[in-house]
C-alpha cells in the first residue's frame, strides 16, 4: 500500500509540474486494462502475470479492471468506445471473433490491433484413470456404439469443450449428450466425480491432474504432439481430417483499438514483446501448457482471421450460430 | 392484522401486472420447447410470482382498512405516510440526479454535490458546517477507495479533457 | 509430523511474515466492513501488487485479507442492515434489530467470538480431513447441487414476515432478477429487452446493496426527528455461559459452513443462509424471536460463513480446484508465484498446506484480536443522526455497485431496486427472500438443468438418480421432511406437541 501512496504522490507532483510540458512521447499517463473475463480466470491470470513487467518497460502502470459479462462483449464494446489514443488496453481471449455469428455485438477483433497475441492454449481430449476408453478410437466406437448416451462436459456454446466437440461431429459421426459446466475447472471437477465420462479442455486446466495420474490423456488436439503431455498422440495421427482446422485453441492477446496511433502502437508492441520474453513469465504460461506465440500486427492478423474462420463454420455448422459466417464475409476453412 | 397501508391495493395489481409482463417476456425467450430450455425455468418462476400476487391481493382484500372515506382521502394519506413531497420525494430526485452525474462530473464531483445538498437538505445546520462535512467526507472517501484500494471510479467525460491537457 | 509442526510454525518464526499476516487480517476487516470493497476484488488487486514478493509473504498477506474480511462484513449488516459483504447478508437478518434495540455491541461482540470459533474449526477440518472431505465433495453432483439450493430457497418460509404469498413473492422476483442476461447454456439473451448492459446480468450484490442498502436509506430519512436509539456498549463479550450454551449450535452450524465452503462452487453466503435456515428450525427457544434479535440468528451463520474459509481451502489444497471465488483468486496467485495447484502440490511442495494452516490459525488469531479492539468505536456509529448517516451511506452504495463491473448502469438498477425496495418494505414485503431468490436462483437453474440434461432429458431417470445416491437420497430426504413441516397440518401437530420438548430438528 505504500507504494502505492508514493505513486499517488508521484502523480499528484506530476500533475502540479505538468505546466512545464513534455515532448508527445507515449505514454505521458497512467493507462487502464480492462480484462474480460473475471478475477481468478485464466485470462485474468495472464494480464495479471504480464502487466509489472510491461510497466517495467513501459514506465507508466497499468490499472487494471475485470470487466464481465456476454462472454467479453461488455469489455470489446468498452474497449472500443474509449477514446483510439492507446491508453485503453483489452486484455482478451478468442471470445470476441465468435460475437457477430452468435449475435452477441457487431464487432471482432477486426476492429482492434494487435499489440501481441502472447499464448495459445492446446486442448486435450481427457477421460478418468480408470476409464475404459484408452484411446481416442475407444472413445468414439463407444459413442457410435450407443448414440446420445455417453456424457460429454463443456462450457456452453462456443467454448472450447464444445468447439471440440462439434469438430468432431463434422469430421466423424459423434452423437454424445453434452453437460454444460461453468467453466473447465469445474468441468474436470465433473470428470473426477464420474457426473460426465470424458471431456475436452485447455491443457492448463487437465495438465496437473494428468500427473498425478488420476485423469489420463487420450488425444492433443493440435497438428503435432505437445511437450507438455508427452507420450500423447495429435489427434491428426487417428484423424487426419482435423489438419484443416488446426492449430485451434484458445488464446491471451492484449488489443487496442485499431486506429489508435502509430507511437502508441509502436511503443506498446515494443514493451510486450520485452515483457512475453521474461523467462518468469515464460515459464508460468509454458507450466500451464501454453505455446508462447508473443505476435503482432499483421503476423497476429493472419492468426486471428484463420482461427474466426474455422470457429465460426464449426459453430455454423453445429447450428448454433444466429447468423450465417458469409454474411459477414467470413470464409470457410 | 395490521390495516392496510394507503396504496396497498393498487400496488398489489401493479404487482400482478408486473408478473403478468414478466410472465409473457420468459415465455418469448423459448416457448414451451423443452424443460432444459433456457425459458422453462424462469417462465415456472413467473407463473409462480402470479399466483402469489394473486394470493397478496385476495389478502388484502381480507384485511382492515383505516376509516374508509373514499379514494381522495386515500391519496392524501399516500402523500403523508408513504411518499411525502419533503423529505421522500425530494431525496429521491437528488439521488437520481446524482446518479445521472457521475459519468460526466466524474465521482469526486458528483459526490461532493451530493453531500452537499443532502446535508442542506436533511440536516440543516448552515451551510458552513455542510460545506466541511461533505469536502471532509470526499476526501477521506477518495483516500480510502481510490488510493489504498485503488478501486477505479468515473474520471467524468467532462472533466477528462480538461485534465489530460492540465497534465500535457 | 514433527516436520509438519516445522513446517506450520513457518510464519510464527519470521516476524515479517507475523507482520504481513497482522496487516492482511486488518486491512481485510476494512475491506469486509466497508460495502464498497469485496474480498475477491481486494485478493485480485494483491496479487499484481505482491508480484515480486516471495510466495509465502504473498500468500500469508493474501490469507489474512481473506480471513479477515470474510469476518468483517457482518459489522454493517448489525449496524445499518447493509451487508458489507455478500457473507454477511443472513447476520443482519437479526443483528440489526438487536442494533435497534442497543445491543449493536453486544451483537458485534458475540459476532466476533463465534467467527472466531467457526474459523478455527474450519482451519481443524482443513488440517485433519481435507483428502477426505475434497474426496467426498467431488461426489456432489449437479443434482445434489439443485437439492442443497432448494433447502436454501426453503428459507423463505421464515424469513416471509407478516404473509407466505408475501415472501413467495418476493423469493420468485429474486430469481427472475437472478435469470437477468446471457443464458450460461446456451447463451440465449434472457430478460434483457434487447440492452447491451443487460446481457452481462444483474450482479446479485447490485441488488443486495439496493434492496437493503439504498431502501433502508429512504426508510429513514422518513424519520429524521426520531430518538437517537443510545447503544450499550459496556459488556460487548458474550459471558462463558451464553458461549457454552450456543456450543452445540456453533458445532453444527461450523460443519454446516465447513462443508458447504469445501464444495466447489459454493461459498460463504450460501453456508450462511442455510445455517441460519438451520438455527430457525432447530433453536426451539432462542432468546428473542427469530428476525426480531435472536442471537442464535447471529451465532448461526457467523460461526458457518467463517468456518467455510478453512473449507474452502480443502479442495484447493488437494485437488487445484478452487472452493469458492476468493480460493480461485488465490489458484491464479499460486500459478503466478510458480507453484502448481492441483492434486501434485502437497507431493511437489509438502511444506505449502502446514504453511498455509499455521497462517489461516494466525490470521483467526489477528482477527479475534483486532475485532474486540474498537467495537465501542463501531457501535458508536450507529447513535449518528441518519440526516448524516444516510447520504454516506448512499456514496457507499455507488462505489460498491459500481466497482463489481465497472458499469454506471449498475448504479441506476441499484437506484431501482431501492425505490422498489422502499415501497415493497412499506407494504409489508421482506427483502430476505428477493435476496436468497439472487443468490439461489441461478444455481437452482443451472443444477436443474445440468441433472436433467445428464439424466438424458428424462425426468424418469432424474428421478431415480436422486434415489439411488447416498448424497441425494438424504438430501432429497431432507428436503422432502422440509417442505412436509412447512404444511399447515404439520404445523398443527407441532403446535400440540410443544408442551413436551420436542425432539432434535432436521436440517
Amino acid at each position: 500500500m505504500l507504494k502505492t501512496l508514493f505513486g499517488a504522490a508521484a502523480a499528484l507532483s506530476l500533475i502540479a509540474a505538468s505546466g512545464a510540458g513534455h515532448a508527445a512521447d507515449f505514454p505521458t499517463k497512467d493507462l487502464q486494462g480492462i480484462i474480460m473475463w473475471g478475477a481468478g480466470g485464466a485470462t485474468d491470470v495472464v494480464a495479471r502475470a504480464v502487466t509489472p513487467l510491461v510497466e517495467d518497460a513501459l514506465g507508466k502502470s497499468i490499472v487494471l479492471t475485470n470487466k464481465t459479462g456476454g462472454t467479453g462483449a461488455i469489455a470489446t464494446t468498452y474497449v472500443r468506445s474509449r477514446p483510439s489514443d492507446g491508453y485503453t488496453l483489452l486484455y482478451g481471449a478468442e471470445n470476441p471473433q465468435m460475437y457477430k455469428v452468435l449475435g452477441l455485438a457487431d464487432i471482432d477483433y477486426d476492429n482492434f490491433y494487435a499489440v501481441n497475441l502472447l499464448a495459445r492454449g492446446v486442448a486435450v481430449v481427457v477421460v478418468r484413470s480408470d476409464s475404459p476408453y484408452k484411446t481416442l478410437k475407444d472413445l468414439v466406437a463407444a459413442v457410435q456404439k450407443n448414440p446420445g448416451q455417453v456424457k460429454m462436459g463443456t462450457t456452453g456454446v462456443g467454448g472450447l469443450p464444445h468447439t471440440v466437440g462439434s469438430m468432431l461431429k463434422t469430421v466423424i459421426k459423434f452423437d454424445v449428450t453434452a453437460v454444460p459446466f461453468d467453466g473447465e475447472g469445474p468441468g474436470i471437477t465433473a470428470l473426477l466425480g464420474n457426473h460426465i465420462e470424458f471431456i475436452p479442455v485447455g491443457i492448463s486446466a487437465a495438465a496437473e491432474h494428468v500427473k498425478s495420474g488420476r485423469v489420463r490423456a487420450l488425444t492433443v488436439v493440435n497438428p503435432e504432439p505437445v511437450a507438455s503431455m508427452p507420450g500423447v498422440p495429435a489427434i491428426v495421427t487417428e484423424y487426419p481430417d482435423f489438419a484443416k482446422y488446426l492449430p485451434w485453441g484458445p488464446f491471451y492477446g492484449v488489443f487496442v483499438n485499431r486506429d489508435a496511433p502509430d507511437a502508441a502502437k509502436r511503443a506498446l508492441d515494443a514493451a510486450f514483446a520485452k515483457a512475453a520474453k521474461d523467462p518468469k513469465f515464460v515459464e508460468m504460461m509454458e507450466s500451464r501448457g501454453n505455446v508462447m506465440m508473443n505476435i503482432a500486427g499483421a503476423e497476429a492478423d493472419k492468426f486471428l482471421t484463420k482461427w474466426r474462420s474455422v470457429s465460426c463454420w464449426i459453430l455454423q455448422d453445429a447450428g448454433v450460430t444466429k447468423e450465417s459466417p458469409e454474411k459477414f464475409g467470413i470464409p470457410r476453412p | 392484522m395490521r390495516p392496510l397501508n394507503p396504496g396497498e391495493k393498487l400496488f398489489g395489481y401493479l404487482m400482478l401486472a408486473l408478473s403478468l409482463f414478466l410472465l409473457w417476456q420468459t415465455y418469448l425467450i423459448a416457448g414451451f420447447s423443452s424443460i432444459s430450455s433456457g425459458g422453462a425455468y424462469p417462465m415456472a418462476a413467473a407463473a409462480l410470482m402470479v399466483v402469489s400476487s394473486i394470493a397478496v391481493i385476495l389478502r388484502n382484500r381480507r384485511q382492515p382498512k383505516v376509516e374508509v372515506s373514499g379514494s381522495a382521502d386515500e391519496w392524501r394519506r399516500f402523500r403523508k405516510e408513504v411518499a411525502p413531497p419533503y423529505p421522500l420525494l425530494g431525496y429521491v430526485g437528488m439521488m437520481v440526479a446524482y446518479m445521472l452525474l457521475i459519468e460526466p462530473l466524474g465521482f469526486n464531483v458528483s459526490s461532493f454535490l451530493f453531500l452537499l445538498g443532502s446535508f442542506l437538505y436533511l440536516y440543516r445546520r448552515g451551510v458552513w458546517l455542510s460545506l466541511g462535512l461533505s469536502l471532509g467526507s470526499v476526501i477521506l472517501i477518495y483516500v480510502v477507495f481510490q488510493i489504498v484500494f485503488q478501486v477505479i471510479l468515473p474520471e467524468g467525460t467532462w472533466l477528462e479533457p480538461v485534465m489530460d491537457r492540465l497534465r500535457g | 509430523m514433527n516436520e509438519s509442526l516445522s513446517y506450520f510454525m513457518m510464519a510464527w518464526w519470521d516476524p515479517y511474515l507475523v507482520f504481513l499476516t497482522a496487516a492482511g487480517t486488518f486491512a481485510g476487516i476494512y475491506v469486509g466492513v466497508i460495502p464498497g470493497l469485496s474480498v475477491t476484488m481486494a485478493v485480485s488487486i494483491l496479487i499484481s501488487f505482491t508480484f515480486s514478493w516471495d510466495v509465502n509473504e504473498a500468500l500469508a498477506v493474501m490469507a489474512g485479507v481473506y480471513v479477515g474480511g470474510v469476518y468483517g462484513g457482518s459489522r454493517t449488516a448489525i449496524m445499518i442492515n447493509i451487508p458489507g459483504a455478500p457473507a454477511a447478508i443472513a447476520a443482519g437478518f437479526d443483528g440489526y434489530p438487536l442494533a435497534k434495540l442497543g445491543l449493536a455491541g453486544m451483537a458485534i461482540g458475540v459476532s466476533t467470538t463465534v467467527s472466531f470459533f467457526g474459523a478455527i474449526f474450519g482451519i481443524i477440518i482443513l488440517a485433519c480431513a481435507a483428502p477426505l472431505v475434497s474426496e467426498m465433495a467431488l461426489l456432489f453432483a449437479p443434482r445434489d447441487y439443485l437439492l442443497l439450493s432448494l433447502l436454501g430457497i426453503l428459507l423463505i418460509g421464515a424469513l416471509s414476515g407478516e404473509s407466505l404469498a408475501k415472501g413467495v413473492f418476493a423469493g420468485v422476483l429474486g430469481v427472475l432478477i437472478g435469470t437477468v442476461g446471457l443464458d450460461p447454456i446456451s447463451a440465449q439473451p434472457r430478460l434483457t429487452f434487447g440492452s447491451m448492459s443487460l446481457m452481462g446480468g444483474i450482479h446479485y450484490v447490485t441488488a443486495m446493496i439496493g434492496f437493503f442498502g439504498v431502501s433502508e436509506a429512504l426508510v429513514q430519512t422518513l424519520d429524521l426527528k426520531k430518538k437517537i436509539i443510545k447503544q450499550k456498549v459496556d459488556r460487548i463479550l458474550p459471558s462463558w455461559e451464553v458461549i457454552l450454551k450456543h456450543l452445540p449450535l456453533s458445532l453444527r452450524c461450523s460443519a454446516i459452513g465447513a462443508v458447504i465452503g469445501a464444495l466447489p462452487g459454493t461459498g460463504g453466503d450460501i453456508a450462511a443462509l442455510l445455517a441460519y435456515g438451520h438455527a430457525a428450525r432447530s433453536v426451539k427457544n432462542p432468546s428473542r424471536p427469530f428476525g426480531q434479535g435472536a442471537v442464535e440468528g447471529i451465532i448461526a451463520p457467523e460461526s458457518a460463513c467463517n468456518a467455510a474459509v478453512g473449507g474452502a481451502y480443502i479442495p484447493m489444497l488437494t485437488l487445484g480446484i478452487p472452493g469458492d471465488a476468493v480460493t480461485a483468486v488465490l489458484i491464479g496467485a499460486m500459478y503466478i508465484h510458480g507453484l502448481k495447484p492441483g492434486p501434485m502440490l502437497m507431493i511437489e511442495t509438502p511444506h505449502l498446506f502446514w504453511f498455509t494452516v499455521g497462517n489461516l490459525v494466525m490470521a483467526s488469531i489477528f482477527m479475534l484480536i483486532f475485532g474486540l479492539t474498537g467495537i465501542r468505536a463501531f457501535a458508536k456509529m450507529v447513535e449518528m443522526p441518519p440526516a448524516l448517516l444516510m447520504p454516506i451511506i448512499v456514496i457507499l452504495s455507488v462505489v460498491g455497485t459500481y466497482s463489481i463491473q465497472n458499469s454506471v448502469t449498475d448504479v441506476y438498477w441499484m437506484l431501482a431496486f431501492g425505490v422498489f425496495g422502499y415501497f415493497l418494505k412499506t407494504y409489508g414485503f421482506q427483502i430476505g427472500p428477493i435476496i436468497l431468490g439472487v443468490i439461489l436462483g441461478p444455481i437452482m437453474d443451472i443444477n436443474f438443468r445440468r441433472a436433467i440434461i445428464s439424466a438424458h432429458d428424462s425426468l424418469g431417470e432424474f428421478g431415480l438418480e436422486l434415489l439411488v445416491n447416498p448424497i441425494s437420497l438424504i438430501l432429497t430426504l431432507s428436503t422432502m421432511m422440509l417442505l412436509l413441516s412447512q404444511t399447515p397440518a404439520w404445523k398443527r401437530r407441532m403446535a400440540r406437541r410443544r408442551t413436551t420438548p420436542p425432539p432434535g430438528g432436521s436440517g
